[in-house]
């Protein structure tokens, strides 16, 4: 089990709904996308997924591997150098290899510079070698690449595709076609309250590309749903 | 261009003060050359008399600060420390300084802490509203990133919310430095008896005598400190936040 929304609800303070008795198992070891449009919920599930939030009703179970979250914007702080940032979960008490998730996102020869001196794309790669530093079981994805050019998100994709085979993965994305390329299944929400509108999984090969046979059907399929 | 053009307004400035000046008594407006010479020839008392004031300047700056950081640090435990606080750190900014010094005199006796409390009292509203802001500004994505990895509260504000709140912080000095000497000055003006010398109680004394070259002089050299305050801040938040905001490769 990687995560498990059981009968989850959650309200907001002034008690509008965001979930209902929301029932959602996201399987270990395989990346699972969740599309839906905007305002639906997606982001909010994902903080539950994370423990950020806290659900009113109901639960939400994950595995005890180490989580980790990768948002829209790299999130790096300014002021430390890329190593730094890499080192951040490890100064904050987790344990990790800093080197090693540099030099796996091909980042190594730039850890003395500071994220200011980086292009988008090599930020994006360094908020994964942050996000992977301690071997998470799990990880949590808020729209990573929404923020990048066409060239540069289909880069970064596949350093993020290649990076985290066998880990699982929660994907939150508005974007059809990135969400059949990536995911072994792709879960359309609907709401809010967040609902499940199509749960599609999908078994083609990788790497996959958005005008590859199959894929074109999947996407109508999805978009139909939304 | 860019740099020549306050230089061709000081120029201008200064050219058409000595037009002037030239048809006008020294003691109603000395020229530019009188005000130079009084500087030179009084250069001992001049000197002193900015040192001073610059060391009570930086006193109350130094003052102002331990009591704002501390002040917002606080304020961002706890949003009921800062509604219950914040409305008497306003007050403080709000009663005119001209007023209280006379009060700081009967409390304090004559001397530089009447001068380093009055600029303290200028300079901690500018702070105190620059460092809550500040530590409040931290982007939240950054500060569930902390949460996530179980940060400690302390780790965060080391880690995440006193380098966010920086850049707030250095404008809030920016503010500040000003102020600073003008606090200074104001306390000069009642709290001082001329030992040790000071701007303030220089321009008082030499207003009071008609010298009006030498209080010309003691207003540049006021305008002059806030300057290089202004400058040194200006310096150290281009040597640290500066270095954050680089181009991309």
């Amino acid at each position: 089990m990687g995560v498990r929304f059981e009968s989850t609800s959650f309200h907001w303070p002034d008690g509008t709904p965001l979930a209902e008795e929301l029932n959602l198992e996201v399987q270990t070891g395989a990346i699972t996308a969740l599309v839906g449009p905007s305002g639906c919920g997606k982001s909010t599930l994902l903080r539950l997924a994370a423990g950020l939030l806290e659900p009113t009703g109901g639960q939400v179970t994950r595995s005890a591997d180490p989580c980790a979250f990768v948002f829209q914007a790299p999130t790096l702080l300014p002021w430390r150098s890329l190593r730094e940032n890499v080192a951040l979960p490890v100064e904050l008490g987790a344990s990790g290899d800093v080197d090693a998730a540099l030099a796996d996102v091909e980042l190594a020869e730039h850890a003395s510079k500071l994220p200011s001196q980086l292009s988008g794309g090599q930020q994006m790669r360094a908020s994964l070698a942050r996000a992977l530093v301690t071997s998470p079981g799990l990880v949590l994805m808020d729209e990573p690449f929404a923020a990048l050019d066409a060239i540069t998100r289909r880069r970064v994709r596949d350093t993020f595709l290649d990076k985290l085979g066998g880990r699982t993965v929660l994907l939150v994305t508005h974007d059809v076609d990135e969400a059949v390329v990536l995911a072994d299944r792709v879960v359309v929400l609907g709401g809010p309250p967040v609902g499940i509108r199509l749960d599609l999984h999908i078994e083609l090969p990788r790497p996959r590309r958005v005008h590859d046979a199959g894929l074109g059907d999947l996407v109508r399929q999805l978009e139909g749903a939304l | 261009m860019k740099r020549a053009l306050p230089l061709l307004v000081a120029i201008v400035a200064l050219a058409a003060w000595w037009a002037v000046a030239a048809r006008m008594p020294p003691v109603l407006l000395p020229t530019p050359l009188e005000v130079a010479e009084s500087a030179w020839t009084q250069r001992d008392r001049v000197g002193e008399a900015t040192w001073t004031t610059f060391l009570a300047s930086l006193a109350g700056l130094g003052t102002a600060s331990v009591f704002a950081i501390g002040g917002a640090a606080l304020f961002q435990r706890s949003r009921w420390i800062e509604r219950a606080l914040y409305p008497y750190a306003l007050l403080l900014q709000t009663v005119p300084i001209i007023a209280i010094a006379p009060l700081l005199v009967v409390w304090l006796g004559y001397g530089t802490p009447v001068a380093i409390t009055t600029s303290a009292i200028v300079c901690f509203f500018p702070i105190l509203t620059a460092t809550n802001q500040g530590l409040r500004a931290a982007d939240p994505a950054q500060v569930e990133l902390f949460r996530l990895y179980g940060a400690s509260r302390f780790q965060e504000l080391r880690l995440l919310r006193w380098p966010s709140a920086l850049p707030f912080l250095f404008t809030g000095y920016r503010a500040a430095v000003g102020l600073s000497v003008i606090g200074a000055i104001v306390g000069e003006f009642v709290g001082s008896n001329g030992s040790p010398a000071s701007l303030g109680n220089l321009v008082i004394r030499s207003a009071g005598s008609a010298d009006t070259p030498l209080t010309f002089a003691a207003i540049i050299a006021s305008t002059g400190l806030a300057l290089i305050l202004f400058g040194t801040v200006r310096l150290v938040e281009a040597r640290t936040i500066g270095r954050w905001q680089g181009g991309s490769e």
